[in-house]
């Protein structure tokens, strides 16, 4: 007996919860559990081994009476500011720039600009190359007859040293140029019949072709940039004199030195909070489709 | 009538044979089981019972692995009912601490566990991360006879009258390593005709021997600092040849202590590691230089001398697998300016996991002190490391009875390590500050204050312009509002009256100098909080 339209429909949807539910399922155990979890903790003196305490915002009085706490969000703001700055803009312009080139040099282009990041033994590399004594770096410099830096040693140097590895290794580029490609080229031909310039071009087709990409990735940036971790603990582990302590790093060491885990949790609330907060102001400002 | 008289016949038969079943199940011990991390502990590598004949007579075969199998046949024997497991276990890692703490949380951490990486003795018992293992110690003879012989290594162990981790013998001491021809090279002699440092050298000495040795041209430098997950250690050893208080009372009664970074002794000290680095130029440091990279830089023959603990460097003398082509030795830590140097011997804790029923608990114990202080230490050298440490000060063995149907050859320290044997003698006759511990105040979250530390002395690494009295005063109040923000339960004037009582007395008989130009004044200033 052939199935109904509305049964058809009842089976599709079926097909289609059976289908989604694993990932529902693993986002349910692994995202908003551990959420609910973290937000009941940031609320009570949680031991590791006992009875957990309720202290209401305790935690959060202390956070705000705390000066690393400041200290972190400003490093945080830092990071994701001079990452952003230097590891998102500069791949749109410098794709954007590689798009003007003859194919044949776009393809050498992008080798040099993809084999280093395939060819980096990631973080840990750079450390050596900030080695004040014998790093790459200083070495550049003496040959140079430039006097040498203290890199990662330096306060006012080091997280610019963390951020500088994610302008050579930043991926997105990859996107950038695939999207790029998925323009029109009839826009530009109009454009050049209309007399528009390189820049023109630029600014009034290619960037708005490519701004639901901007605009999504923008958006994975900030919450990844605010949620730094691996690069400042790897190369500095949070110093030198809190330098590169981004606010995630400060919550790992309330966690797991103070072993303080309510605060901690009170600490990531506050973040994701923040992290929410910006994600609102980005969407409310920066329309992905012009034409909505 | 006759239903009554089956049934009654049926109770009676069932009582009676549950009155014989019950002792027999009863007399039978139940197996306690339980995991142990696998360090120190060898032999249980793997299930001893699957080991074939074959097997057992291979390993029989190396001198080593017969002991250990001796070892474990002997605990066997002794403790048929106890099924300990071996398991793979981080310990010392930077990571080892978080693991720990997951596996505490989720009830699979091994029986026992080294303290320093969940923050200590006191920081972990007070967070009740560790069993109570009072009585267990009190009826434990390798333990009294190991308090006897060096109680207050025992201090840090206790807790308000409770005892919560036993120091394992693996002495740790903080001594200078440096490379003798490196010295010879430099010309710089002992009394004795050596090349080595003076045996009571002072800071100064350590300054004038440092510049000597360093040659840029040879990028050679005088010392070698710890830079990042040691730090605060090597931070903690100036301080305590300077005098230096790191904590002091809280005198408003808010909290118990408040940091001593801004007393201007300690102040002293962070200007001496900034001039060693910016002044003297003798020094390679930097905040990106960890305990290993440290390790490395002297080794590669980057730094004629560096910090490292007593165990360390086997180098010049005859220590097997422990870098014999370099000239290595040992030399105790400088004294201070005004000649302060402390007896600054330390012990691993290892405490008990809390989560174990009581019979767990006595299992993991005896397992525990069989190897590190019993018989089972005697018959299978189970010490730190391997048994060429065997016969170092302070280790429980000596206080274990020796049965001679046990002996074992034993290689005695003194004989292949004769200089390393002269350095821990000087150290033990070093005397042994009175501990807070002892007196009901402790410290709790080191790790964050070693951390603050380590920040704070990391910002000398970056520039000579850094101001140490500014940086001070803003370090200490980070560990005031952040680290150092509790009340010891049941704490009271009274302890620091007794405590810095103790401490006064302490530094006037064994450091006159020490005690007129600096004490007093700390006395006054700080530790007068009442």
């Amino acid at each position: 007996m052939p199935k109904t339209p509305r049964k058809e429909l009842k089976a599709t949807r079926k097909a289609a919860w059976l289908i989604c539910l694993p990932g529902f399922l693993a986002n349910l155990i692994f995202g908003w559990y551990p959420l609910a979890v973290g937000i009941i903790i940031a609320f009570q003196v949680w031991p590791i081994i006992g009875k957990a305490e309720f202290v209401g915002l305790t935690h959060f009085y202390k956070l705000a009476n705390d000066p690393l706490f400041y200290k972190a969000f400003l490093n945080t703001f830092y990071y994701a500011g001079l990452s952003i700055a230097l590891t998102f803009f500069l791949p749109i312009i410098i794709s954007i720039l590689l798009l003007e080139m003859k194919k044949g040099t776009i393809r050498v282009m992008m080798i040099l600009w993809f084999l280093p990041m395939a060819a980096m033994s990631g973080i840990i590399i750079w450390k050596w190359f900030y080695n004040p004594y014998y790093g790459l770096f200083n070495g550049i410099l003496t040959i140079m007859g430039l006097p040498t830096s203290r890199w990662l040693s330096s306060s006012r140097l080091a997280m610019f040293c963390i951020v500088l590895p994610g302008l050579i290794m930043f991926a997105p580029g990859l996107i950038y140029i695939a999207s790029l490609q998925s323009i029109p080229s009839n826009l530009y031909e109009s454009a050049e019949l209309e007399g528009a310039g390189m820049w023109q071009k630029i600014w009034h087709i290619t960037l708005p072709g490519i701004r639901p990409i901007i605009a999504m990735l923008l958006l994975l940036a900030v919450i990844g940039n605010m949620q730094v971790f691996d690069q400042a603990y790897v190369m500095t582990g949070g110093g030198p004199g809190y330098a590169t302590t981004t606010v995630v790093i400060y919550y790992y060491n309330i966690a797991f030195q103070s072993l303080r885990f309510g605060k901690g949790s009170a600490l990531a609330l506050i973040l994701g909070s923040v992290i929410m907060a910006l994600i609102i102001i980005q969407r409310k400002y920066f329309k992905e489709n012009i034409n909505v | 009538m006759l239903r009554n008289k089956v049934l009654g016949g049926l109770i009676a038969t069932l009582m009676t044979l549950s009155l014989v079943i019950a002792p027999a199940v009863a007399e039978e011990e139940k197996t306690v089981k339980f995991d142990f991390p696998n360090i120190g502990f060898y032999g249980f590598n793997e299930a001893f019972d699957s080991w074939t004949v074959d097997k057992i007579v291979d390993e029989m075969k190396s001198p080593d692995h017969a002991r250990i199998v001796y070892a474990n046949a002997l605990f066997r024997y002794l403790y048929p009912n106890y099924e300990p497991t071996g398991i793979s276990w981080d310990m010392w890692s930077a990571q080892a601490g978080e693991k720990l703490i997951t596996a505490l949380a989720t009830g699979s951490a091994p029986a026992f566990y080294v303290c320093e990486r969940i923050g200590g003795t006191q920081t972990a018992a007070a967070k009740g991360l560790l069993a109570d293992i009072t009585d267990l110690v009190n009826a434990s003879e390798a333990c009294q006879a190991l308090k006897k012989s060096y109680g207050s290594l025992w201090v840090p162990q206790w807790q308000d009258g409770r005892c919560y981790s036993i120091p394992r013998d693996a002495m740790q001491a903080r001594l200078i390593f440096y490379r003798r021809d490196f010295f010879r090279d430099a010309g710089i002699f002992d009394a004795e005709g050596k090349a080595a440092p003076p045996k009571e050298w002072t800071t100064e000495d350590f300054v004038s021997i440092a510049q000597k040795l360093t040659s840029p041209k040879e990028q050679r430098w005088g010392y070698t600092m710890q830079g990042s997950d040691w730090l605060a250690n090597e931070f903690k050893a100036w301080s305590q040849v300077f005098g230096a208080p790191l904590v002091v009372p809280d005198a408003s009664g808010k909290n118990t202590w408040k940091s001593g970074l801004d007393t201007p002794v300690t102040i002293e000290v962070a200007q001496f590691m900034k001039d060693l680095v910016w002044k003297y130029k003798c020094t390679l440091a930097g905040a990106d230089q960890s305990w290993v990279g440290n390790r490395e830089k002297f080794l590669a023959g980057q730094a004629a001398m560096t910090l490292s603990i007593s165990q360390d460097f086997g180098g010049g003398e005859k220590m097997p697998g422990r870098y014999t082509d370099l000239e290595i030795y040992p030399a105790p830590w400088p004294k201070g300016p005004t000649g302060v140097r402390i007896n600054n011997i330390e012990m691993d804790e290892w405490g008990f996991n809390s989560t174990l029923s009581k019979e767990e608990l006595k299992a993991a114990f005896d397992f525990y002190i069989f190897f590190v202080a019993g018989l089972g230490k005697r018959a299978a050298y189970v010490n730190y490391g391997d048994r060429y440490f065997d016969g170092m000060p302070l280790t429980t063995h000596i206080y274990t009875p020796w049965p001679v149907d046990h002996r074992m050859e034993i290689v005695d320290y003194r004989t292949y390590a004769p200089e390393r044997a002269k350095v821990h003698d000087l150290l033990l006759k070093d005397p042994v500050a009175p501990l807070p511990e002892a007196y009901g105040l402790y410290l709790q979250n080191k790790m964050s204050l070693d951390a603050n530390t380590m920040n704070y002395i990391q910002t000398f690494f970056g520039s000579a312009d850094v101001d140490v009295e500014k940086q001070a005063k803003e370090y200490a109040k980070i560990a005031n509002t952040t680290i150092l923000d509790y009340k010891i339960k049941g704490q009271t004037v009274d302890n620091f009256r007794e405590y810095y009582t103790a401490l006064d007395k302490f530094y006037k008989d064994n450091f006159p100098t020490y005690y007129e130009e600096m004490f007093k004044s700390l006395w006054e200033d700080y530790f007068k909080a009442w």
